[in-house]
């Protein structure tokens, strides 16, 4: 089992979702951070007065993989969420322990 | 904590109580409530009165509470009070309640002398009210009837209104606006408010005053209520109050409805019982409110729709709790489906409120906006009325309900209630168009591209101008924040500011708000001794430079004209954002492109500029300067040696190019990757010509880009100066072209392009 987190450009979030729902990927977590990495922030200017946005807003997904879904999980992400431009963010997989359906007491892929 | 005892070691009276609360919460009775709580209350009396048969019967055993009022709910805390009038009690209280106790039920007991219970009658209104409502049970009926006679006496000294009123109030401040969670107990629109109606007839009655009893609607609500609340603990298993999204689905099953149904009965119900509330505790509305009130009652309180005026409306929105109670009748003759509207819930999690709740949120959030933060506040300014912001904050989603799609349905309506209160023209059309497209910044910001020029594009197309921008930006903030928490966020601010920033650039936002003044405002304020120089000074501009300038610019611009006996004049005005030069010089082909570049030279980023040229060839140029990031505003320092730079230049003591040229090797530690020049010119029928230019930013572009236009023999009038990502965005308007230039576009766009660097 594996833990994919991904930082996503926000208005992937849709096509990502599908993507991997059609790898057979059933859930995921979501969440709205801000960060920067080589995309730094940007600068806007409303009446000449300036507006900085030093850390963009981002999307971070994380979701939970038996082992033989984890490279179509990943390149599902890939494929999705890039766009070609800086800023289309990082997929990292961490190995997993253990994982326990709270519900049911499944342990392990069954619980996945 | 110990484990619940098994049914078949309770003691037998109780065993009754509890099977028949399993089989209820199994499958209700009745429509769910008012029965439910009969059959549980008789079946708990016999139990107690079972138990409470060993007790001596000089011992008087009272119900108090919701049990006293015979509104037992499945899992309720059962309220007792084990009345005496001796000195021993020896073991009755542990008689009465360890039954009770063991058979793992809530207990609000209480052991009081009849003496303490008028004490405590008149020490807390709480104990006082759970007195109003006790029931007999057994034991010593004199000593039930002395309780009462106790009661009743206190009840004289009680300002009982008073506190509910405070109760009221305080449960409204909770939740200033109904909720789509509510606590069907204690939360606003709940039973406790209906509770507050009956203690008051209780007292009534003590004290022999005719009290009318509950009319229809009171007590379908709290037929609806109670159900509700049964429905909720049947499907918790404990004493959960609260209609939470979680147990909505469940607790409609247990009641045999649709979820939307239930949800839709309970809307309603609550704002059923805050309007009761309303007209029954008038007091509840502020007392500003009640003050505007007293002064308006030479007016008629609810003028015909056709007479009411915007401000009107707009006054009652503004009016909180009052002005909402107010405007309710006068919105129900406005809008058809106003009546249908009060009974739509809101069921996505994300919602805090019914769809009027939400509405009447929004327009304090509009409120809290146009007074508020500066940003903000800056941009309601501009679109210049509160009113409008007002009516499109409570208008927004007043599509809902009627199916479809609700911005398109609610622009419809939008339209037809401008007709009605007699809103036309073009706030008619921002109104209609506010309506229709307010979700759409929302959605474009966090479901689309923002880096993509295509995305912008699209968006301000679709608005199609900076105004219903504006109000599209000022609604959506106040739309998410008055949706619930964790829908406005810092995240989706920055979105929405971003989308909104962009867009309002592609509508010439960069640049810094004018107001603009006219020939005879100029005129006034500069007095007779000025007149025939200003007159002459506005004359020989185009029209556009009074739109763009105030009059102090103007009266500025034309002392520095009438100050020009050398070549140049340059000035400098500190501002709150950035600096202001003003740039006045007699007119030659290579003036514009040494003053940019005596600005580059000495690491002066122009923010915007506006090129305009005397009919007389004198140029009038403003340029609005960039701080530097590290050392703040242009210094005085800086700011000679600009003026140094240029009058050499303009004498041919110096090269600027090459001083510009220095300066961009010495600070490019890094070549970009080289981004083709974008040159774009579209001609107008007078032959005058636009021209804009998109390339990467740089030191000295500006002055570089200027140069370009010069030497392709192009004349400009007025430049605006704009840059996002490291791109420079500038837009050109040009004079007439020379008669070969306008018929040969393209080989004018191939020869600006050549002359700026990738």
């Amino acid at each position: 089992m594996k833990l994919i987190i991904a930082y996503i450009k926000p208005f992937k979030l849709e096509d990502v979702r599908d993507a991997l729902k059609a790898v057979g990927v059933s859930g995921m977590s979501v969440h709205d951070i801000s960060g920067f990495g080589r995309q730094a922030g940007h600068t806007e200017v409303y009446r000449g007065a300036e507006y900085e946005v030093a850390f963009v807003p981002k999307t971070k997904i994380e979701i939970l993989v038996p082992d033989d879904l984890v490279w179509p999980a990943v390149q599902a992400i890939e494929k999705a969420a890039a766009t070609g431009e800086i800023g289309d963010g990082k997929i990292a997989v961490l190995p997993v322990e253990e994982v326990v359906r709270i519900r049911t007491g499944e342990r392990g892929a069954e619980a996945v | 904590m110990s484990a619940a005892p098994r049914l078949s070691e309770t003691p037998s009276p109780l065993r009754d109580f509890l099977e028949r609360r399993e089989a209820l919460r199994e499958e209700r009775v009745g429509d769910g409530g008012e029965e439910v709580c009969r059959l549980l209350t008789s079946t708990l009396d016999t139990a107690v009165k079972e138990i409470a048969a060993d007790l001596d019967p000089d011992l008087t055993v009272v119900a108090v509470g919701g049990y006293g009022r015979g509104e037992l709910s499945l899992f309720s805390d059962i309220d007792l009070l084990l009345l005496h009038d001796r000195r021993h009690l020896g073991d009755a209280a542990s008689t009465l309640f360890r039954p009770l106790w063991d058979a793992g039920l809530r207990v609000g007991h209480s052991v009081r002398h009849i003496a303490e219970a008028a004490v405590a009658a008149r020490s807390a209104f709480d104990i006082y009210t759970t007195l109003l409502t006790g029931r007999f049970l057994s034991g010593d009926i004199e000593l039930f009837d002395r309780l009462h006679r106790t009661v009743a006496s206190v009840t004289r000294a009680r300002p009982l209104r008073r506190y509910l009123v405070s109760e009221e109030l305080e449960r409204r401040r909770r939740h200033p606006y109904l909720v789509m969670e509510v606590d069907v107990k204690t939360g606003r629109g709940g039973l406790r408010t209906l509770h507050g109606f009956e203690w008051e007839r209780r007292r009534e009655d003590m004290i022999g005053r005719f009290s009318p009893p509950p009319g229809p609607e009171e007590a379908e609500a709290r037929r609806i209520l109670l159900a509700v609340r049964n429905a909720l603990h049947a499907t918790a298993g404990r004493a959960h109050d609260t209609f939470t999204h979680e147990l909505r689905e469940r607790a409609a099953r247990w009641l045999g409805v649709d979820t939307y149904e239930l949800a839709s009965r309970l809307v309603t119900t609550t704002q059923q019982v805050d309007r009761m509330a309303n007209l029954r505790w008038p007091e509840l509305l502020s007392e500003p409110a009640k003050k505007e009130r007293r002064k308006r009652r030479s007016r008629p309180r609810r003028p015909p729709p056709g007479r009411l005026t915007v401000e009107d409306l707009a006054s009652l929105l503004r009016g909180g709790e009052d002005g909402r109670h107010r405007l309710a009748p006068v919105l129900e003759e406005i809008v058809p489906h106003w009546r249908h509207l009060l009974t739509v819930p809101q069921l996505e999690p994300f919602h805090d409120h019914p769809v009027v709740a939400h509405l009447w949120r929004t327009v304090d959030e509009m409120q809290s906006l146009v007074g508020g933060d500066p940003h903000y506040a800056a941009i309601a300014d501009e679109v210049g009325s509160p009113d409008l912001l007002t009516l499109a904050a409570l208008l927004h989603d007043i599509g809902k309900g009627q199916g479809g799609d609700h911005s398109g349905v609610g622009a419809d309506i939008t339209r037809e209630f401008c007709r009605r209160v007699g809103i036309t023209g073009l706030d008619a059309q921002m109104l209609e168009d506010a309506v229709r497209h307010h979700l759409l910044l929302a959605r474009a910001a966090t479901r689309r591209d923002l880096d993509d020029p295509a995305v912008i594009e699209d968006v301000a197309d679709t608005v199609g101008s900076l105004r219903l921008l504006q109000v599209l930006y000022l609604l959506t903030v106040a739309d998410a924040r008055a949706t619930g928490p964790g829908v406005w966020n810092r995240w989706k601010e920055v979105l929405v500011r971003t989308l909104f920033l962009r867009v309002a650039s592609r509508f010439g936002a960069g640049l810094p708000l004018r107001h603009g003044t006219t020939r005879e405002e100029v005129l006034a304020a500069a007095g007779p001794e000025r007149h025939r120089e200003i007159a002459e000074h506005v004359d020989a501009l185009p029209d556009e430079y009074l739109r763009s300038n105030t009059v102090t610019d103007v009266l500025w611009h034309a002392s520095l004209v009438s100050d020009l006996a050398d070549d140049v004049q340059l000035d400098l005005r500190r501002g709150d954002v950035a600096d202001t030069a003003v740039v006045v010089a007699r007119g030659r082909p290579d003036l514009r492109r040494l003053v940019t570049q005596s600005f580059a030279a000495n690491g002066i980023d122009v923010l915007e500029a506006r090129m305009m040229t005397r009919s007389d060839g004198v140029v009038v140029d403003t340029f609005r300067l960039r701080p530097d990031r590290r050392s703040g505003p242009v210094g005085s320092i800086q700011w000679e040696s600009v003026e140094a730079d240029l009058r050499a230049a303009l004498g041919g003591g110096v090269d600027l190019g090459q001083k510009v040229a220095a300066r961009l090797a010495a600070y490019s530690s890094v070549t970009p990757p080289p981004i083709p020049p974008n040159v774009e010119i579209e001609v107008g029928d007078g032959g005058e010509a636009v021209v804009r230019v998109q390339c990467a930013d740089r030191i000295g572009r500006l002055a570089e880009i200027v140069a370009a236009l010069e030497d392709a023999g192009l004349d400009i009038r007025l430049a605006k100066v704009d840059g996002r990502l490291g791109m420079a965005v500038d837009t050109f308007h040009v004079r007439r072209l020379p008669e070969g230039l306008s018929r040969a576009v393209e080989t004018l766009m191939a020869q600006i392009t050549s002359s700026i660097r990738p």
